[in-house]
């Protein structure tokens, strides 16, 4: 990538994204992560307090994915702090603070916590799928809360806020709507679907301590397309799209339905941190081989 | 990737004390190497362990009762109870371009030593072992080491219950003297890997291999919960096995490490 990409107001050196809750709990691992081609690195969510989590086994791997809940364990804001400055000394990568809160309130009192200098852009978790013996639904099925978690993040931080959803919620364009009329600056789109359970066949217990899961990985690339083609109709902020890309060509869907950046998440898993810098290798030389120009792309679908 | 998809199999055998045990599972032919580990779930606890015998059919796990999973898998998992393995997950001790090694075990480091000697008589090549541990029945299990001709195998204890009292790191100075060791492989309490490799470095500079352990959550390279300061790299995926000369330059390695929650603790 020669040039930078605007998104949000914010210079991205490199066009795709490191997904939250994935090589995000210490600045050197975001650090790392970022010299494998990642141009934005989103840390795990940060909630307010410190959150154990829940106990392990908290992921498992089947044969097209992944589910996990490792039920948003945070070292709290203070901990956070230090590491996200640390990545923000360290590396040229645009820092996107991870927030999560079980009331609207935590949300903006943990932005607020957040020292603004440590990151460039807060990204709202309000649809994490593995917490809802804890804190029910999540705010990420309405359109009413969801709206209502934004406006109220809004007045926490002069710096660009983005939301992150779930496929959960049949309409997430009504979602994605709600949440630019109560003022983010972009979307990220998808969080895990399901949540979703495996069983073991010999001791007929659910593979999971939580039972339960978010389903990432290769799986649920065709639901995160079509999410991020519904949200690019929906709303006209940028949109991070993301969900079981680990291939250039998933990648390129995803930016041609409308997406201005890609994540990768579960991807490592399957190709390593070196996954940024080959999808970003592969996306120059199919825009060169179409003679087309990286804006151009951006939401393709929709022009034809 | 089928090795990262767990499957269950039956324990059929158990042997060891009260704190600590060894359990067998028959899991068949599976390109294992000493210095990997398996995560190990029983009963929704689930912990990294290292492999501590592997003969072609049959994988044992030695496990220290040290927290809450271990200390459950120890006082309840009995004889036909069904665990979750998932592995063989990292990477492994090199030994292709080595003859002559020397091996230290402290604590239940003493597990993937005992393999890695095992693994390294069967091909004849010569290892001299230096086991450390607070008392010598935690070392029993490896007691049929010595039975091989390749092996040479010293036990060190806290209490002087076995063969000779104090450090394990009392005995290299003879073997490197005696031996032409052309690298060394470790396992065990940071601080005394520090010692052992301080110690080692004065008399030779050939190659020290560690095995390290970190808090994992996922074992599979994804989650970050076992990255090393400053060096971002992994113990699950980029280890468990790294170089000293590495290792040294990370922050951690002796000083501390990070709980489940991701939160710093001094060693």
């Amino acid at each position: 990538m020669t040039h930078t990409i605007k998104f949000a107001g914010v210079n991205f050196n490199r066009n795709g994204v490191l997904a939250s809750g994935i090589l995000g709990v210490t600045g050197s691992s975001m650090i790392k992560t970022a010299q494998g081609g990642a141009g934005g690195i989103t840390c795990k969510s940060i909630s307010k307090n410190f959150r154990k989590g829940h106990p392990t086994p908290v992921l498992q791997v089947f044969k097209h994915g992944v589910i996990n809940a490792v039920g948003l364990s945070s070292t709290g804001v203070d901990n956070s702090n230090n590491e996200l400055r640390n990545v923000k000394n360290n590396s040229d990568a645009v820092v996107i603070a991870s927030v999560f809160g079980g009331t609207e309130i935590e949300f903006k009192e943990t932005i607020e916590e957040l020292d603004s200098s440590v990151y460039d852009i807060i990204e709202l978790n309000i649809s994490c799928p593995n917490v809802a013996d804890e804190f029910g639904h999540a705010f990420a099925n309405s359109p009413h809360s969801a709206s209502n978690v934004m406006r109220i993040a809004r007045s926490a931080t002069n710096k660009p806020i983005i939301v992150k959803l779930s496929p959960n919620y049949p309409n997430i364009g009504l979602i994605a709507k709600a949440c630019e009329d109560a003022g983010a600056d972009g979307i990220t789109a998808i969080n895990t679907v399901g949540p979703g359970m495996l069983i073991d066949i010999n001791t007929f217990q659910p593979k999971l301590t939580n039972k339960v899961g978010g389903v990432s990985g290769p799986a649920i690339l065709p639901i995160a397309i079509r999410a991020v083609y519904d949200i690019y109709k929906a709303v006209t902020i940028p949109i991070i799209g993301m969900g079981g890309i680990t291939e250039v060509e998933d990648a390129i869907q995803m930016i041609a339905v409308g997406a201005q950046l890609y994540g990768v998440g579960t991807g490592i898993l399957y190709h390593g941190i070196d996954i940024f810098n080959t999808i970003n290798t592969g996306i120059d030389e199919y825009l060169r081989e179409k003679n087309l120009q990286y804006d151009d792309l951006v939401g393709i679908v929709h022009k034809q | 990737m089928n090795n990262l998809i767990e499957k269950s199999y039956k324990t059929f055998r158990v042997d060891g004390c009260t704190d600590q045990k060894t359990f067998y599972f028959k899991i068949g032919k599976v390109d294992i190497k000493p210095g990997q580990f398996y995560m190990l779930n029983y009963n929704n606890s689930q912990k990294p362990f290292s492999v501590s015998h592997y003969d072609g059919e049959n994988i044992g796990f030695t496990i220290l009762k040290r927290g809450n999973t271990t200390l459950h898998m120890i006082e309840n998992a009995k004889i036909g109870d069904y665990f979750g393995l998932t592995g063989p997950l990292g990477n492994s001790f090199h030994t292709e371009q080595y003859t002559n090694f020397l091996l230290i075990g402290g604590g239940v480091g003493a597990a993937p030593i005992y393999f890695l000697s095992e693994y390294l008589s069967k091909i004849n090549k010569k290892n001299s072992v230096l086991f450390g541990s607070r008392t010598s029945s935690l070392c029993d299990f490896t007691h049929n080491l010595k039975s091989n001709k390749s092996a040479t195998v010293s036990y060190y204890t806290d209490d002087n219950s076995g063969e000779n009292q104090g450090f394990v790191t009392n005995g290299i100075e003879e073997i490197l003297q005696k031996e032409k060791i052309d690298t060394v492989c470790l396992c065990g309490p940071e601080k005394m890997m520090i010692v052992a490799s301080e110690k080692i470095k004065k008399f030779t500079s050939v190659p020290i291999q560690i095995s390290m352990e970190r808090y994992m959550k996922c074992g599979i390279g994804i989650c970050g919960s076992c990255v090393l300061d400053d060096i971002g790299l992994r113990v699950c995926a980029d280890g468990p096995v790294f170089d000293y000369e590495l290792l040294i330059t990370s922050k951690e390695f002796g000083k501390y490490h990070r709980n489940s929650g991701g939160l710093i603790e001094k060693f």
